[in-house]
């Protein structure tokens, strides 16, 4: 049970640690648009990386940023839930809940996002693909992996919730309280 | 009862998902789940091909990440939150209650105002909801607002922030039906200032009849010179109001699209920050985190609402709903827009916007398409428009109507003890009366939607 509960706290530290840092992204996006508005009205372009490419950038860089953030918001508990009828149940029958949930709809949605995803990304890496505009980025299999690997993490993520309400349910009091404080204080 | 199912499947999906999105479970999860699970049964009943699968993620790819206008989404969203956490928006609230102070009901119009900034920080009602409680109620309470008043202000306030550009609403409405953001943007200015406007005239005579519920502040608060009260509207009040006049007027004027004037609204909060002696490294970290998840709840959401579109529209989805629609006797125009707009006002009681949009309107937007309204409309390919900002303004009284409205449920978790849920419900009932008048002018009168977006352009 400890070890299943220091498990889950270190899924959640390195999803933690990768999402803070993925976070400056936001700045990196900022700036390219904000260049690409300058550089536009001005004229200005630096040659070869003209406008097309820049907002292809956008894209590749909020894709960075928002999939590595889909895992660690599971884990903080924010993703959006209809929980009008089940607020007020108590704790133990919220934790069994989330398990049915994890079981019938995040672990299938997992497995199946995941796997696609890496064909995905896989194909577009065998057959070297590029931007479809003739001066788009190249290497299009680099964003393409970043949406397996956000996926992974999102796995990653569902085990740890998983892990921390195995221990919830069936550990010892005091480590039932350290997976879940927030439920075992009411 | 096998041919029957088979050819039902997508109605079974749409109302298994409605029943096990109550379970509580994280919506997007559910959404991609019950997709999987219709997917395999579509095999079972031979009316699904397993190598459909592999459309699954190049669909998630074109909706939510090859996409360049939703990247307006997370730009609003930081621009929001760093107005939010730096302070900014904390003093345009004081600066609004200075230089309303001397109106009756001052107080609740500056939060109705407040309200319509701030919503896009939050991303959804229910959040923005929370904030506006969390931020305006003490203070309102405090100075001797009624509770009534109190609840129902912050409740319209916070939901009429999806309405009123730069909402993310209306940018992932625009994406999914193909219509420009900026043209919705347009054309949501009226019938939201005819909402606002009609809140702030209703507390304005509220006050004046019953000063008691919202009694005047005292003349001694805030700054008493006019040097004073000059450097507060300067410092305070002009910047993060020139701010969002810029931000909205580059896409009314057609100078950027509504990613680009996000990115330059973005930093135009960062300089607003720094001339608040506010941008350190703390405030970036909780703005960056903020953001950031508010994004990707909205995204994660998007994956599985384009799942479940895929799913719907590949088990026959779209005939089912134009067989169900003919067998109920729905076929003209204004029968379908009615049906529609009920169904999205019950769903209104229990869903936020995003399942609302992101389920519905994929599944109606065909059918949406054949419809003809020329003699209401001057031009039947306005139509779209009209319709998504019915929608929008419908949404408004769905989430406050009594005995459900979603917004209420998120209000009553938020308030001290004191305030009851009778409170909630007495306080609301004028500003869905209000509402329901607004519904009204804007389907009687679609110019009210119609006109601002064809003064710009958008609409030859």
């Amino acid at each position: 049970m400890t070890q299943l509960l220091a498990l889950s706290d270190a899924i959640d530290g390195v999803l933690d640690r990768i999402a803070k840092a993925s976070g400056w992204i936001y700045f990196a996006l900022i700036g390219v648009i904000c260049w690409d508005i300058i550089t536009r009205k001005v004229g200005f372009q630096i040659p070869g990386f003209g406008s097309t490419p820049i907002q292809e950038l956008e894209w590749h860089l909020h894709g960075m940023l928002f999939m590595f953030w889909l895992g660690y918001a599971y884990v903080r508990n924010v993703h959006v839930r209809i929980d009008v009828f089940t607020a007020g149940l108590p704790a133990r029958r919220l934790a069994w809940l989330e398990v049915l949930g994890v079981f019938l709809f995040a672990i299938p949605y997992c497995i199946v996002a995941t796997w696609f995803a890496f064909e995905f990304a896989h194909l577009s890496f065998i057959q070297n693909e590029s931007s479809d505009a003739p001066n788009g980025l190249p290497y299009r299999w680099i964003i393409k992996a970043f949406l397996f690997l956000g996926l992974v993490l999102l796995c990653a993520s569902v085990v740890s919730v998983l892990l921390r309400r195995f221990v919830f349910l069936f550990g010892s009091d005091e480590l039932a309280a350290r997976a879940m404080p927030s439920a075992s204080a009411h | 009862m096998y041919d029957w199912i088979a050819d039902h499947l997508a109605v079974l999906m749409f109302a298994v998902l409605t029943v096990i999105m109550f379970v509580g479970y994280p919506v997007a999860f559910v959404l991609g789940g019950v997709a999987l699970g219709f997917g395999v049964l579509g095999i079972i009943f031979d009316v699904f091909h397993p190598a459909q699968f592999f459309a699954l993620i190049p669909r998630i790819w074109g909706q939510a990440v090859q996409n360049q206008v939703l990247i307006a989404v997370p730009m609003f969203v930081f621009m929001g939150t760093m107005l939010e956490r730096s302070g900014v928006a904390d003093e345009l609230l004081r600066a609004l209650q200075v230089l309303t102070r001397r109106i009756p009901g001052g107080l609740a119009m500056s939060v109705t105002l407040m309200g319509t900034i701030m919503a896009a920080s939050t991303g959804i009602v229910g959040a923005s909801v929370i904030m506006l409680t969390l931020v305006a109620l003490p203070t309102m309470l405090q100075r001797g607002y009624s509770k009534e008043l109190s609840v129902g202000t912050i409740a319209s306030a916070g939901t009429l922030g999806i309405l009123i550009p730069p909402s993310i609403m209306l940018v992932i409405m625009g994406d999914l039906m193909s219509v420009s953001v900026g043209t919705l943007f347009t054309a949501s200015i009226v019938p939201g200032l005819i909402l606002s406007g009609i809140y702030v005239v209703f507390i304005g005579i509220l006050a004046f009849v019953r000063p008691d519920m919202a009694p005047p502040l005292e003349a001694t608060s805030g700054p008493q010179g006019s040097v004073e009260l000059l450097r507060m509207v300067l410092r305070s009040f002009l910047p993060p109001a020139f701010l969002i006049f810029v931000v909205l007027g580059s896409i009314f004027g057609g100078f950027a699209t509504p990613t680009e004037a996000g990115g330059a609204g973005c930093l135009g909060a960062i300089l607003l920050a720094i001339w608040n002696r506010r941008f350190n490294l703390a405030t970036i970290r909780a703005v960056i985190e903020s953001a950031a998840l508010t994004n990707a709840l909205v995204f994660f959401i998007i994956f599985g609402a384009t799942l479940f579109s895929y799913v719907f529209r590949a088990l026959g989805g779209d005939d089912v709903v134009a067989e169900i629609l003919k067998a109920l006797g729905i076929d003209s125009g204004w029968e379908i827009l009615v049906f529609v707009m009920l169904l999205v006002f019950i769903m209104g009681f229990f869903f936020d916007w995003l399942e609302i949009c992101l389920i519905v309107l994929p599944i109606f937007a065909p059918i949406l398409k054949l419809v003809d309204f020329t003699p209401h409309l001057a031009a039947n390919k306005d139509f779209l428009v009209w319709f998504l900002i019915l929608t929008a303004v419908n949404l408004q009284s769905a989430f406050l109507t009594p005995p459900f409205g979603f917004a209420l449920f998120y209000m009553k978790g938020t308030v001290p003890p004191s305030v009851t849920m009778q409170h909630i419900y007495r306080g609301i009932i004028p500003f869905v009366g209000l509402q329901v008048v607004a519904v009204v002018v804007c389907l009687v009168w679609p110019e009210t939607i119609l006109w601002l977006p064809r003064r710009f352009g958008f609409l030859d």
